[in-house]
C-alpha cells in the first residue's frame, strides 16, 4: 500500500506565453504508516505536488498511483481515493462553513456516504485525538479561538479515517504550544498506521519527526532520503530558500574555523559533540 | 502560481507603450465612443471591418499582440455563444434550412452574426482599455470624469476607490475560490452533478467560507488603509496627477472621427 | 510600559494574549477603554491628533495580501504619501527611497499580485516607510513568510533600526526576539515581563514564556557560566561561532 509519484511534471498555462513549469520529473513514494516531509522554498512546487496526491490536480506528464489506482480526471475511483488521502490546505480553518461544529464534521462523512451512527462514533474519536471537548459539537465554529478552529478544521478532515494525511503548512500561524500540540496529534495518527505527508518550508521543524525528507528546488527533486542523509547533503549543497537549524550552522562555522566537530542532524548529539570538542580544545 | 490562470480577464498588462502612456480619460472616453458607435452602426455588417482596423491599430500602438487581446474574451465566450444561439434559433422569417424541428432563418442568421460581433467588440474595446490602463489610473480617470457631478452628491472619489480595490482583489479572490473549492472537493464534495437546486446546495460550503474571507479581508484592508492616514478623498494628492497632453487630444479626436465616420457611412451612405 | 525613541522592542505572548490589540493602540487604531496611551506626547484619545500619530507610527500587518491597495508596486507605495497630500515630486522621491531600502526597486512597475509572499510583505513595509515615520510597528508581519522572506524582512528592519528608527515587533519567533533590545511579554492581556533582552536570556525566561529556546543558546549560556564567553548576546550562529573561536584561540 503506497502513493507512487512517477516522473511527474506540471505546467501551468501550457502552450501560452505564460507557460510556467511548476514541477519537472519528480518521482517519489509514500509507504503506508510513513512520515514524509516535503520541504522547499516558496514556488518550489510543493503545494502543486500535494494537490496531485488526491486528484485535485493531474500531472501534465507522468503518473500518480494511490494504492495501485492511477489518478486521472473523472476517474471512477476518484472519490474513494479522496477518502483514502485526506488533504488539509494551509489555514484549513478558512474552509469552515457550517453553523455548528457537528455539522462541519458531518460534511465529509456525508459526502463519502458513511452512515450517521458510524460517523458520530468517528467524530467523537477525532475530537478525542485533537483534545477537544464534546461540548464543542454544538458550538458555532466561528466563535471558537483561532487554535481551536484549526483543530476543528483538521478533525473534520481526518474524521473519515484516511490512510494518508497530506498537510500543507499545518503549523502556520500557531504559537509554540499550538505547534507542539499539533505534532503530538500527528504522532498519534502515525501510531495508528496513518501515513503523514507534511509540506513545509521549515526544515528544522520536521527533522525530529519525519522518516524521510523530500527537498524540492524550482520544481525539481533535489534530495530525498532519511533526514540524516539529506541534511548531510544539504551541508555541501545548500537548497534555495532553506535555512539549516542554528546549531548545525554553528557547528559548521566551528568546523570552518578548524575545530573537529563531528556533524549529525540530531540536536542533542551535536551539542554534545561541540561541547566535547570545545572542552578538549581548552584543556 | 495559480494567479496566472486568470490573467485573461482583461487585467492590466504593464508595459511601456504609446497607449499605456495616454491619459486614462482619453482612453475611457475613446472606449465609450467606440462601444456606443458599435451599437449605433447596426444596419450593415461592413462597419465591423472598420472596428477591426481600429482594434489592430490600438493593438500595435499598445504593444499587446492581437492574440493576447483576443484571449481576453475567453471568460465571456460562453455568453457570446449563448447570445448567438438565442438569436439564431428564435428569429422568425424566411427559412434557409432545417435541422430536425429547428428552422434557421435568414433573418435569424443575420441577427445572430451581428449580435455576436457587437458583443465581441464591446468586450474587446472594454478589455483593451483595462489592459492598457492600471487600475489606479482607471479610477483616477473615472473620478476626474465624474467630478463635475460632485455637486449633485455623486460620490466620485468613493466610487473610484471602490473600483481600484475591486480590481486589485480580483486575482486574490479567484485564487481563494479555487482553494476553497479544492479543499471541499478533498472532503468528498460533489460540485458538478445533480439538478440545479442540488448543485446550488453543494456550493454553500464554498460560498460561506468565501464570504467570511471577503469580509475578513475587507476589515483588514480598512484598518491598513486607516493606518496609512487614509480619510477619503479630502486632502489627497497624487503621485502622477492626470495631465492632458496634445497626444491625448489627438488620440481621442482620431477615435471620435473614426467612430463618427463609421456611424455616418453605415446609416446614410451604404 | 514605555518605549523610548530608537529602541527595538519585541512583544511576545501566546495566541490570544493581546499582542495585536496592544500593537493597534500604538497608532490609535484602537483606543484604550481605561488608562491612557501617549504617542510622541499625543494622547491617542484625542481624535484630532490621530492624523499626526499615524504619520509618525506606521504599521505592517500579518497578512501581506490584505494590506495592499493598489495593483502596481509603485502606486501601492505612493498610497500613504498621497493621503498626506504631498507634492508629486515629494511622493516620487519617497517612493523611490522606500523601494530602495526594501530592495524592491526593480519591481516598481510590476503588478503587486506577481510578487512572492516575502516581497509583498516588504512592499507593505515600503508603503509604511514612505510615510517617513519615526516608529514602525510590525504585527506578526513574518508569520506567513518562508525563512528567506523572514530573513530579508528582518535585514531591512535591522538597517532601519541602525539608522535610528524605533521598532516594535509582535512575534513569537526566537530569531526575531534576539534582534531586539527590549522584550515585553504578555499573558492573558497582562504585561508579565518587560525588560532588557539580556535579562530574558540570562534566566532562561524564554522557556517560561512558552518560546522554544534554541539549542545554541543553552550551549552559549553554559559557556558563559563557565566563564568562557562575554556577556554579549549574539543572535546569529555565525557571530556566536566567531566569538567562541576567538575565545578558544586566546
Amino acid at each position: 500500500m503506497s502513493i507512487e509519484v512517477r516522473d511527474v511534471s506540471y505546467i501551468y498555462h501550457k502552450d501560452t506565453p505564460l507557460e510556467t513549469v511548476s514541477l519537472s520529473n519528480v518521482s517519489f513514494s509514500v509507504e503506508s504508516g510513513e512520515w514524509v516531509a516535503i520541504v522547499g522554498h516558496t514556488g518550489s512546487g510543493k503545494t502543486t505536488l500535494a494537490q496531485m496526491l488526491n486528484g485535485l490536480l493531474f500531472p501534465s506528464q507522468g503518473e500518480v498511483f494511490v494504492d495501485g489506482l492511477k489518478l486521472y480526471p473523472k476517474a471512477p475511483h476518484l472519490k474513494s481515493v479522496r477518502r483514502k488521502v485526506g488533504l488539509a490546505f494551509q489555514y484549513p480553518e478558512h474552509q469552515l462553513f457550517a453553523e455548528t461544529v457537528l455539522e462541519e464534521m458531518m460534511y465529509a462523512p456525508k459526502n463519502f456516504g458513511i452512515p450517521e451512527e458510524e460517523a458520530l462514533r468517528k467524530i467523537k474519536e477525532a475530537l478525542e485525538i485533537f483534545d477537544l471537548d464534546e461540548e464543542v459539537l454544538s458550538r458555532n465554529p466561528f466563535e471558537l479561538s483561532g487554535g481551536q478552529r484549526r483543530k476543528v478544521a483538521l478533525a473534520s478532515i481526518v474524521v473519515t479515517e484516511p490512510s494518508y494525511l497530506v498537510l500543507d503548512e499545518p503549523t502556520a500561524g500557531l504559537d509554540f504550544k499550538g505547534r507542539q500540540g499539533l505534532f503530538s496529534v500527528l504522532e498519534a495518527f502515525k501510531g495508528r498506521g496513518v501515513a503523514i505527508v507534511q509540506i513545509t518550508h521549515d526544515i528544522e521543524m520536521v527533522l525530529d519527526y519525519c522518516d524521510r525528507l523530500l527537498i524540492l528546488e524550482d520544481g525539481r527533486k533535489k534530495l530525498c532520503g532519511p533526514p540524516g542523509e539529506v541534511v548531510e547533503d544539504l551541508i555541501d549543497r545548500p537548497a534555495k530558500g532553506l535555512v539549516l537549524p542554528d546549531i548545525l550552522e554553528f557547528a559548521l562555522h566551528l568546523r570552518r574555523a578548524g575545530l573537529n566537530v563531528p556533524l549529525t542532524w540530531r540536536e542533542d548529539i551535536l551539542l554534545e559533540n561541540i561541547e566535547k570538542e570545545v572542552s578538549s580544545c581548552l584543556s | 502560481m495559480p494567479f496566472l490562470e486568470h490573467l485573461s480577464l482583461g487585467q492590466y498588462v504593464p508595459t511601456q507603450s504609446f497607449v499605456h502612456s495616454l491619459d486614462p480619460r482619453a482612453k475611457i472616453l475613446s472606449a465609450i465612443a467606440l462601444i456606443t458607435s458599435v451599437f449605433l452602426a447596426s444596419t450593415s455588417l461592413w462597419p465591423y471591418f472598420l472596428w477591426f482596423v481600429v482594434l489592430i491599430a490600438i493593438s500595435a500602438l499598445s504593444k499587446l499582440s492581437l492574440k493576447t487581446i483576443m484571449a481576453s474574451i475567453k471568460p465571456v465566450l460562453i455568453l457570446i455563444i449563448f447570445t448567438v444561439l438565442i438569436n439564431l434559433l428564435f428569429a422568425s422569417g424566411e427559412e434557409l434550412f432545417r435541422i430536425f424541428f429547428i428552422s434557421i432563418t435568414k433573418e435569424g442568421l443575420a441577427a445572430s452574426i451581428k449580435m455576436g460581433l457587437r458583443l465581441l467588440f464591446l468586450i474587446l474595446f472594454a478589455n483593451i482599455t483595462m489592459m492598457t490602463t492600471s487600475p489606479i489610473e482607471l479610477s483616477d480617470g473615472i473620478e476626474s470624469l465624474l467630478s463635475p457631478f460632485k455637486r449633485f452628491h455623486v460620490p466620485a472619489h468613493e466610487f473610484a476607490m471602490m473600483m481600484t480595490i475591486a480590481l486589485r482583489f480580483i486575482p486574490t479572490l479567484l485564487d481563494e475560490t479555487d482553494k476553497i473549492i479544492k479543499a471541499q472537493l478533498a472532503r468528498g464534495a460533489d460540485l458538478d452533478s445533480g439538478n440545479l437546486i442540488k448543485r446550488f446546495k453543494a456550493f454553500i460550503p464554498v460560498l460561506v467560507p468565501l464570504f467570511v474571507i471577503v469580509f475578513q479581508r475587507a476589515d483588514d484592508l480598512a484598518i491598513a488603509m486607516e493606518a496609512r492616514c487614509y480619510r477619503g478623498g479630502i486632502g489627497r494628492s497624487r503621485m502622477k496627477p492626470l495631465r492632458w497632453t496634445l497626444s491625448d487630444g489627438l488620440y481621442l479626436l482620431t477615435v471620435l472621427l473614426t467612430c463618427a465616420s463609421g456611424v455616418v457611412l453605415d446609416k446614410w451612405v451604404l | 510600559m514605555d518605549v523610548e525613541a530608537g529602541w527595538w522592542v519585541s512583544v511576545v505572548g501566546d495566541n490570544g494574549s493581546g499582542k495585536s490589540t496592544l500593537a493597534k493602540h500604538l497608532n490609535a487604531l484602537l483606543l484604550p477603554t481605561r488608562g491612557v496611551c501617549f504617542v510622541l506626547g499625543n494622547d491617542t484619545k484625542d481624535s484630532s491628533l490621530h492624523w499626526e500619530i499615524r504619520k509618525n507610527v506606521s504599521m505592517v500587518f500579518q497578512n501581506p495580501e490584505n494590506q495592499i491597495v493598489a495593483s502596481v508596486v509603485e502606486e501601492e507605495v505612493a498610497f500613504g504619501p498621497e493621503n498626506l497630500g504631498l507634492s508629486s515630486e515629494e511622493i516620487k522621491g519617497r517612493v523611490n527611497w522606500a523601494l530602495d531600502v526594501t530592495g524592491l526597486a526593480e519591481f516598481a512597475q510590476k503588478p503587486t499580485y506577481a510578487l512572492s509572499g516575502g516581497q509583498k510583505q516588504r512592499l507593505a513595509l515600503a508603503g509604511a516607510l514612505a510615510m517617513k515615520p519615526k516608529c514602525i510597528v510590525l504585527d506578526e508581519a513574518t508569520s506567513m513568510l518562508d525563512p528567506e522572506g523572514r530573513r530579508d524582512l528582518m535585514e531591512v528592519l535591522k538597517k532601519l533600526h541602525d539608522g535610528g528608527m524605533t521598532v516594535v515587533t509582535i512575534t513569537h519567533r526566537v530569531e526575531e526576539i534576539l534582534m531586539s533590545d527590549y522584550v515585553a511579554v504578555l499573558g492573558q492581556g497582562k504585561l508579565t515581563f518587560y525588560g532588557r533582552l539580556g535579562d530574558v536570556l540570562e534566566d532562561s525566561k524564554l522557556v517560561e514564556f512558552g518560546i522554544k529556546e534554541p539549542a545554541i543558546f543553552r550551549f552559549c549560556r553554559d559557556l558563559k557560566t563557565r566563564g568562557l564567553l562575554d556577556d554579549e548576546v549574539f543572535p546569529r550562529a555565525e557571530d556566536m561561532a566567531e566569538n567562541v573561536v576567538q575565545k578558544l584561540c586566546r
